[in-house]
């Protein structure tokens, strides 16, 4: 069976049911609605990102799905990412935001995965340029801030 | 359906007027009109510019980004709150972040969790049908439910400095144990020899040739306020004299369970209870009890085998080990009749007793059912003995033939990850090495599983001074070695403190050059110009500047490199005197005792 999703800038796409049934909130619009053929608009998701996402859920869509356990694992590790999803996911950060509203956490889990190794061990110089991110603090605050982190510098 | 862009014509010409305000203007009723996902488009579109410093994090909702930041660790969370503002409010304010941070770490090697001391407490009823092999422990991760109970319980104490600063001072301990860094010195000068010396945190104790027994609080003096203590009565600092004794001390004991026998219900309701202990301690062939609290002592009605050697406490009794190699057991409460005696007929150079808990072990010998919850660790020059707490042999670790044994130290952690280890310091006989040699030890120590070499890629130092001395705490060592020089620098003292997990070393010393002027020897090691503190004890609030000022935290200076001073005056010579996970216990001459704190 096939669901017709259309994102945010009115493309139509045709998925299997079972894949877009990865999509936790989608899942709940589909048993609201019924067996009504209807399309299931997504107007917070683009069409490059909802092919993007769409390509995730039928790579993955064998899958188990995994029961939300806060107890299983809360010890967090970023090393364990499958090799095709590192390839699948460059650092889009609309990728992350349309797993959050789609509620797919299996592909949330290795956007924040993939995010977080880029961080790791970085300077705030070296995240900043990774990020593109402008550097607000006054000059007064950064001396201060250097001071605070005085003790973590390795000599 | 929202109501899209504003009619194309005029928005047009406003936004592709020279006139800024025309544009601005333009612009704000185009955001006004936006829905969410023009925002999304948007930000997209933003993002793309390189000029623009849009960021991921940021934009994230609050709970995907929190999500995000728990996959790094302490250090990376530091470094992050430096890179903008908008991180820095995520970051800093996140409790919740920093308490998962705490709660990641392994509770045996936790600071805030050891000092706490409701560690022990924590897990008492650690299942003692399922005793874990060395591989499963590796997996296996602490029990989730009781780790949350005890942070709870850190949590709602009074004066808790919050888990961003739990965080950060564990960060700043590993950091000063990487770099041989203190925060914080104290220094102590008696007027006797100091002798027997025992360091259980919160106390410090002393014993002194008079003999007086001086019990001092190290939390109580951790404040930039002290560094040197007045020596008078008081909640801090104790001094009891020891009724009129032959010879001098010998061995002090220390009962570590005391907490958990008596106090544990009390303690889930009062927070500062001092704990009442009565200290064993042995004056030539005399045992006597000590009571800090009203300073009386009581003369045990038995006399030992000689001269006693060595005193500890293994869960209900009293071990002591004399000169000759008795071995006497005692139970803790009057009238201390001994139970059981044997001889292990050789010197015995430590004792090191191992509780296991709840944990108990069996074992049939013959008819016999022996049971056994913990165990004593006589190291003698060959090897070590291992007793259960019935007298009963368990196990004997032998060395190898010329090997000469130099310190031990046990590791039994009875919740996870149920380390069992005995660590032995040995001296090689053809290179005078001195190497440490790790066992891994059955359930209850039953039996050797295999021996291995740690940090075989650095020494300890060629061969022992007599006079060199150490100490040891789980896998730190701490060695103070004396090194003789040809040149006219005499001899010199070198302080190193390894780190067998990591594979790490750390030394400080001194060296006594030409431009170290006379006046500027220190004496007795006392150091009064320590200008920088650890931290700043006020916590200095922000004016509230409408987000302009940072908020500000705790600044942690970095901590002053341990050095340890040659003094010209009686060339007092140092010795490492105990060492715990935090703190460095070192003893400058014979009467002056140093405590470095590391955090």
């Amino acid at each position: 069976m096939t669901v017709i999703l259309v994102s945010s800038d009115n493309q139509d796409f045709k998925v299997d049911k079972e894949v877009a049934e990865r999509s936790i909130l989608i899942k709940n619009m589909l048993e609201d609605v019924g067996e009504s053929d209807s399309p299931i608009p997504l107007p917070n998701v683009t069409a490059a990102v909802l092919t993007k996402v769409i390509e995730y859920c039928e790579h993955h869509r064998n899958d188990p799905v995994q029961v939300p356990e806060e107890t299983d694992d809360p010890r967090k590790r970023s090393n364990d990412i499958e090799e095709w999803d590192m390839k699948f996911m460059q650092v889009d950060h609309e990728i992350i935001l349309a797993a959050n509203y789609l509620d797919i956490k299996p592909l949330l889990d290795v956007g924040c995965k993939t995010v977080a190794n880029i961080i790791k061990g970085k300077t705030p110089e070296e995240i900043r340029k990774a990020f593109n991110i402008v550097n607000d603090f006054t000059p007064e605050e950064e001396a201060q801030i250097k001071k605070e982190n005085e003790w973590a510098e390795d000599r | 359906m929202s109501q899209r862009a504003p009619s194309r014509t005029s928005f047009t010409e406003s936004i592709n007027s020279p006139d800024w305000p025309h544009r601005n203007d333009a612009l704000r009723k185009l955001v006004a009109c936006c829905d969410e996902g023009d925002l999304q488009v948007l930000h997209r579109l933003l993002g793309q510019t390189s000029q623009s410093g849009y960021d991921l994090v940021s934009a994230l909702p609050f709970e995907v980004s929190h999500h995000l930041l728990l996959y790094l660790d302490g250090m990376d969370l530091i470094r992050c709150q430096a890179v903008c503002k908008s991180w820095r409010g995520i970051i800093q304010n996140n409790d919740a972040l920093w308490r998962a941070k705490v709660r990641d770490w392994d509770p045996a090697e936790c600071t805030l969790l050891k000092d706490a001391m409701d560690y022990r407490l924590l897990f008492p009823r650690a299942s003692y049908q399922h005793l874990p092999t060395m591989h499963e422990s590796l997996n296996e991760y602490p029990p989730l439910a009781e780790l949350d109970s005890l942070l709870n319980r850190i949590e709602s104490r009074p004066g808790f400095i919050g888990w961003k600063e739990a965080v950060v001072q564990e960060l700043v301990l590993k950091q000063n144990w990487k770099w041989g860094r203190y925060v914080h010195q104290l220094t102590t000068s008696l007027t006797m020899d100091v002798k027997p010396v025992l360091l259980a945190w919160p106390w410090l104790i002393l014993v002194d040739n008079w003999p007086r027994v001086h019990k001092i609080s190290l939390d109580g003096y951790r404040g930039v306020r002290y560094q040197e203590f007045p020596q008078e009565n008081g909640r801090y600092y104790q001094v009891m004299e020891v009724p009129r004794g032959h010879g001098s001390v010998s061995c002090i004991a220390w009962d570590s369970t005391a907490l958990t026998v008596s106090r544990a219900s009390l303690l889930a309701e009062t927070n500062d209870s001092e704990e009442r202990q009565l200290l064993p301690l042995a004056l030539g062939s005399y045992l006597r009890m000590c009571d800090p609290e009203t300073g009386t002592f009581e003369t045990l009605p038995t006399v030992l085998h000689g001269f006693a050697l060595h005193l500890c406490y293994l869960r209900d009794k009293i071990i002591s080990v004399s000169l000759d190699g008795h071995v006497v057991f005692f139970p803790k409460t009057p009238p201390f009749l001994p139970i059981r005696s044997s001889s292990v007929n050789t010197k015995v150079l430590q004792v090191v007793a191992v509780d296991f808990g709840s944990r108990t072990f069996e074992r049939r010998e013959g008819d016999l059912m022996q049971t056994w919850q913990g165990a004593v660790c006589l190291a003698h020059e060959d090897g070590v003995i291992i007793k259960d707490e019935q007298s009963n042999m368990l196990c004997q670790v032998l060395l190898d033939l010329g090997v000469k044994l130099i310190h031990i130290q046990a590791i039994a952690d009875n919740t996870w990850p149920y380390r069992n280890e005995l660590l032995i310091l040995y001296e090689e006989p053809n290179t005078r090495q001195r190497l440490v040699l790790c066992v891994q030890m059955g359930p209850g120590y039953r039996e050797e599983i295999s021996r291995r070499l740690l940090a075989p890629s650095f020494s300890l130092g060629r061969g022992g001074d007599a006079r060199d001395s150490i100490a040891m705490c789980r896998d730190r060592i701490g060695i103070v070695s004396h090194r003789n020089c040809s040149s006219d620098l005499g001899h010199y003292c070198v302080l190193r403190l390894l780190d067998l997990k990591q594979d790490m070393a750390v030394s400080t010393e001194y060296i006594r050059t030409e431009s170290v002027e006379e006046d500027e020897a220190v004496s007795d090691g006392s150091n009064n110009d320590d200008g920088i503190h650890g931290y700043s004890e006020d916590e200095v609030d922000d004016g509230g500047g409408g987000g302009r000022k940072l908020k500000r935290g705790r600044v942690h200076i970095r901590g002053r490199a341990i050095r340890l001073d040659y003094s010209t005056v009686n060339k007092a010579a140092y010795r490492i005197l105990a060492l715990d996970h935090a703190r460095i216990v070192l003893g400058v001459g014979p009467r002056t005792v140093k405590i470095l704190y590391l955090v």
